[in-house]
Formats: structure tokens, sequence, C-alpha cells
């Protein structure tokens, strides 16, 4: 600025002072922000992937297992006590389900029929191989622990009547299960 | 206070109760799945697709006198409820020295029927599709051999492995129920 003077050292060394008093007495959150929002990602991202919505949805309790196959991405199927949901979509009730006479439940299988028709639709139109389909028509059955095997069978027909080529149920991982005694 | 700092200061009062929250919330367990396969509509199946010999080996579920294990050409004895509860102990112990190391035909055979009365609760299941698996053990794969050996797609420069079940891992439900 024209006419301006220019700060002699002294007064340069004066205001350096003062600013560094400023920031010592002042609470610098910056950093603790910036660590709060990598752990808030990371619980975030946990809490998505971990815990199963469609489980959580349909009230069910898993059975355990010692086994290492960790699901994948693929159509869920979850029969919850009251409940059956279809990748979180509810279905039907559950005790409708299981008052069924035959063994393929038809209301849950005009569902999964729709949605293997989907997947193939999906396969026609970006040219995959029938082969290439296996890994496509998976579904993973999410059944309450305290369910008859009556139901886990209807069930698991139903699927294989509607078309999934692979089909797994699923549990809580424990791998101690067995070393417990239990 | 610093300038722009102040306008923090909400945002950790909600940093601070939301994290708190989802650890509490947080499930950390993860989802395992066992793979079932329903009997082939042909008769007879089971066992290699064109086998001479038949394999078929099957475990039959009572809820009062426990396990049967049969083949097609007789069972061996009852194992019978252990204080009131399947003895799935002893099932795995017959099922490997008595069936895995015993008959040769086994020794490769990895298919196996379940014979479930409709009325066994689904976690009884599962621990019995554990057990009739056997222990699970990890193989290194680090060559196209070794890949070839356990079924998969060869992934170089990767830390890859398999975990191989001891006994039988290949669940089928289906067949006639012990009486």
């Amino acid at each position: 600025m024209p006419g301006a003077q220019s700060p002699t050292k002294a007064t340069k060394f004066k205001l350096h002072h003062l600013r560094a008093e400023e920031e010592h007495e002042s609470l610098r959150i910056t950093s603790m922000m910036d660590m709060m929002t990598i752990i808030l990602v990371f619980l975030l991202k946990t809490f998505s992937t971990q815990g199963d919505l469609s489980a959580t949805e349909a009230t069910l309790v898993l059975p355990e297992s010692d086994n290492e196959n960790e699901a994948g991405f693929v159509d869920r199927l979850a029969i919850g006590q009251d409940q059956i949901f279809f990748n979180e979509d509810r279905v039907m009730s559950t005790m409708e389900a299981q008052g069924s006479d035959d063994l393929v439940i038809k209301p849950l299988q005009v569902v999964l029929e729709e949605a293997v028709e989907q997947q193939r639709n999906i396969a026609s139109n970006i040219g995959e191989e029938e082969e290439e389909l296996t890994d496509r028509l998976k579904i993973m059955i999410l059944l309450d622990e305290n369910h008859l095997f009556s139901l886990a069978k209807s069930v698991v027909s139903t699927a294989a009547a509607s078309g999934y080529l692979s089909i797994s149920l699923a549990a809580t991982q424990n791998l101690q299960k067995y070393a417990t005694g239990e | 206070m610093a300038g722009g700092e102040d306008h923090l200061i909400p945002v950790m009062n909600l940093m601070v109760i939301l994290i708190p929250f989802l650890i509490k919330m947080a499930v950390f367990v993860t989802t395992v799945t066992l793979q079932v396969t329903l009997p082939p509509r042909a008769a007879g199946g089971g066992g290699s697709a064109g086998g001479v010999e038949q394999t078929l080996l099957m475990v039959g579920v009572h809820p009062s006198k426990g396990f049967l294990i049969t083949n097609d050409r007789g069972f061996l004895p009852w194992i019978p409820l252990k204080d009131g509860r399947y003895d799935y102990d002893q099932l795995q112990m017959v099922l490997k020295e008595d069936v895995k190391d015993a008959i040769p035909i086994y020794s490769d055979h990895e298919e196996i029927y379940l014979a479930i009365p409709d009325e066994v609760p689904f976690y009884e299941v599962v621990t019995l599709m554990d057990t009739v698996r056997g222990d699970l053990r990890e193989e290194k794969i680090e060559s196209v051999a070794d890949a070839q050996k356990w079924g998969v797609e060869f992934q170089p420069n990767q830390d890859q492995s398999v975990y191989v079940a001891e006994l039988f891992p290949s669940v089928i439900f289906g067949g006639a129920v012990p009486q």
C-alpha cells in the first residue's frame, strides 16, 4: 500500500508471539474431528456389511456353525419368526408358509421366479454364457434357529423349483462351538 | 477460540453421541454359509455319475433313537442319544473310523444324504451338517496344479488357500427317515 510503513522486526516478533499465545489458549479440535470422522466412517461401514439387514428386519436368530465359507453378494431370503423377507422386501407371513400343504410354497415361488428371471435377463443383455449363470443364481437362506426342518425343506425346495442353482443356509460363525463342548 | 472452529462443536457433540451408539449396536459377527443340495430327480442318485460302484451314504435321524448310518449294502448299529441329546461326537468318530477310513470307496467321497424328520429344529440340522463335514484344514494354493486339485481358479501373486473338509462336505437333503 503506498505510504504504509513496513513493520519492523520487533513488531513482527510481537505479532508472532501474540498469535502463538492465542493458539495455546484455544482448544484445537480440527485434528480430533479428523480422527472422529475416520472412526465414524469405519463404524458405519462395519455396521452395514457385518450386520445382516434382512436378518435384523425379520427378527431371527441364526444357528451357529464352525464353517469358514463367508457369504458373498447373493440374494437373501430371511425366514424370521413372524415374517419372510426377500432382499429386505416382505413376502408373506411365516405362519402362512408353515401352513402350506405343498412342499413348494407358491407365493414365495412367484417372487423368487421373478428375481431369477431378472438375473437371466441381465445375463442375456450383457451376453453372459449359460455356465456363468451359476454365479448369478445363488441364494442364501437365513432361517431362525428354532424353526423346524419341515420349513427349511420347503424353503430350499421352493428356491430350487424357482430356478436358483446354488442354495446355501446361513449361520453365525462360531469357531469355538465344538471346542467348548457345546 | 479460533474463528472457524467454534462451528465444529455441535458436530463434535453429535459424533460423541454417534460413536458410542454405533459401537454398541454394531454386530461384530461373520455370517457363514452351508451349501445344500436336493436329491437328483433320477432314481438311484448319489455317488459319481456313471460310476459302476454305488457309493450312496446316508445318515438317518430319529428323535428318540439317534443316528443310523446306512449305505446300499446295509447299515451300521444305531448311535443312540446321550443324556437325551444327539451324540454328534460319536457320529463323527464312526463316520471317520468306520466309514471314511475303513471303506475304500468312501476315502475320496464327498456326498452324504441326510434323512431328517420334519420335527427336528433347524439348529440341530446345522450341527449335523457341521458334524458330517468334519474338521476343516487350510490348504495353501501355490501353483496351478494345487488350484486344479482343489477345483479353484489360480490367482498368481496372491495369498490363496482353500478349506478342505475331513469327512463329507457335500450335503444332500433327502432319503427315507428311519423308523
